[in-house]
């Protein structure tokens, strides 16, 4: 299991982040409510209810953010192996 | 075909797409953006707050623009920064120049509204062939348009052929990071200046070259340490309650994580 480093980003799945960091259009779908459920349900991904519930939360932070600190949030963002 | 007559063609070709790209795209960066179409703001300090009118104001304050002055403004947009200049310092006449129709068109409106159409003219011209006699202005600003000349050395020359002697030439610019770059970096720079219809970024010093070719004087460059790009970045998205989507301009331009360019400034004098 992997998870973000980043202090804004905790708790969010390596896998989201990883995919965001390599697909803008990912990452941009996930700063708002209405796109962010469609862009999380898909399977590669591999979240349960609970992890998208936590991470929804998340990203209504990053979304409060400026846009220019939320992409830079997710762009820096280091990813740890949680074993 | 003779050199000079493809050289030409080719000139010409690269004038046509930058105004059909202004043309087509000028609306929508200015609803998303405003009237001044810059990346980065610059402002005097790293807390410093700053808006585009108060960017501009400092900007040609860096350039040396003083009251009375007869000032150029090569690639003028649809006239943002010009009109901060002529609010800021008094008795300054500008001549705004723009290849793109549609931000002309904007421009003339904009300064009419603003009651300065006696201190701000707008033209329709290619900066490398200025429609303006030698010796015509005391200054010459650049902001963020160089990229769209295929030959800054006959881009300078014709800022030094305007000039009185002693004028001053100031450009501030996005310029490409001095090597080493990666491929990639150089792939992200290259998609980017076709993105924006650019015929490539210069480095500083490429530009500080070209202005020393062209037989500019004094020639200085630094990058500029206090750039907000926040403002540009921001008038990509719209929000709501439910968080922040991309607009048009932000779905349109929106592409790279990191392009490697750093903002900086150049200025001489004839």
């Amino acid at each position: 299991m992997t998870e973000s480093r980043e202090p804004h980003l905790s708790g969010v799945p390596g896998s989201v982040v990883v995919r965001a960091q390599h697909d803008m259009d990912f990452a941009t779908r996930l700063l708002h409510r209405d796109t962010r459920d469609d862009a999380l349900n898909d399977p590669s991904l591999r979240l349960t209810e609970d992890e998208r519930s936590e991470l929804s939360a998340r990203l209504d932070d990053i979304a409060a953010m400026s846009f220019q600190d939320a992409m830079e949030r997710i762009r820096d963002a280091g990813v740890v192996c949680l074993g | 075909m003779p050199a000079s007559s493809a050289s030409d063609e080719a000139s010409t070709h690269r004038l046509s797409e930058i105004r059909s790209f202004y043309d087509r795209w000028t609306p929508t960066l200015v609803e998303a953006a405003g009237t001044t179409l810059q990346f980065g703001l610059v402002k005097r300090s790293a807390e410093a707050s700053v808006m585009p009118e108060s960017s501009t104001q400092y900007l040609a304050e860096l350039a040396g623009v003083t009251p009375g002055d007869h000032v150029l403004d090569a690639g003028c947009g649809v006239g943002g920064p010009a009109l901060a200049i002529a609010r800021a310092v008094p008795g300054v006449v500008i001549e705004g120049v723009t290849v793109s129709e549609v931000q002309a068109t904007m421009a003339r409106q904009l300064v009419a509204e603003a009651g300065l159409a006696d201190r701000v003219r707008i033209h329709v011209a290619d900066f490398h062939r200025l429609p303006f006699a030698d010796a015509s202005f005391d200054v010459a600003v650049y902001f963020e348009v160089t990229g769209y000349s295929p030959d800054r050395r006959a881009l300078y020359r014709e800022s030094a052929r305007v000039l009185k002697p002693g004028g001053t030439v100031y450009v501030k610019d996005t310029f490409c990071r001095e090597e080493p770059l990666t491929e990639e970096q150089r792939g992200f720079m290259q998609a980017s200046d076709q993105l924006w219809a650019c015929a490539g970024s210069a480095t500083l010093s490429e530009t500080e070259g070209a202005m020393r070719a062209a037989g500019l004087l004094d020639v200085r460059m630094r990058e500029l340490p206090f750039v907000d790009r926040e403002h540009f970045f921001e008038s990509m998205v719209t929000r709501d309650g439910g968080g922040m989507r991309l607009n048009a301009f932000g779905e349109a331009f929106l592409r790279f994580w990191e392009v490697p360019v750093i903002f900086g400034e150049v200025k001489a004098r004839r």
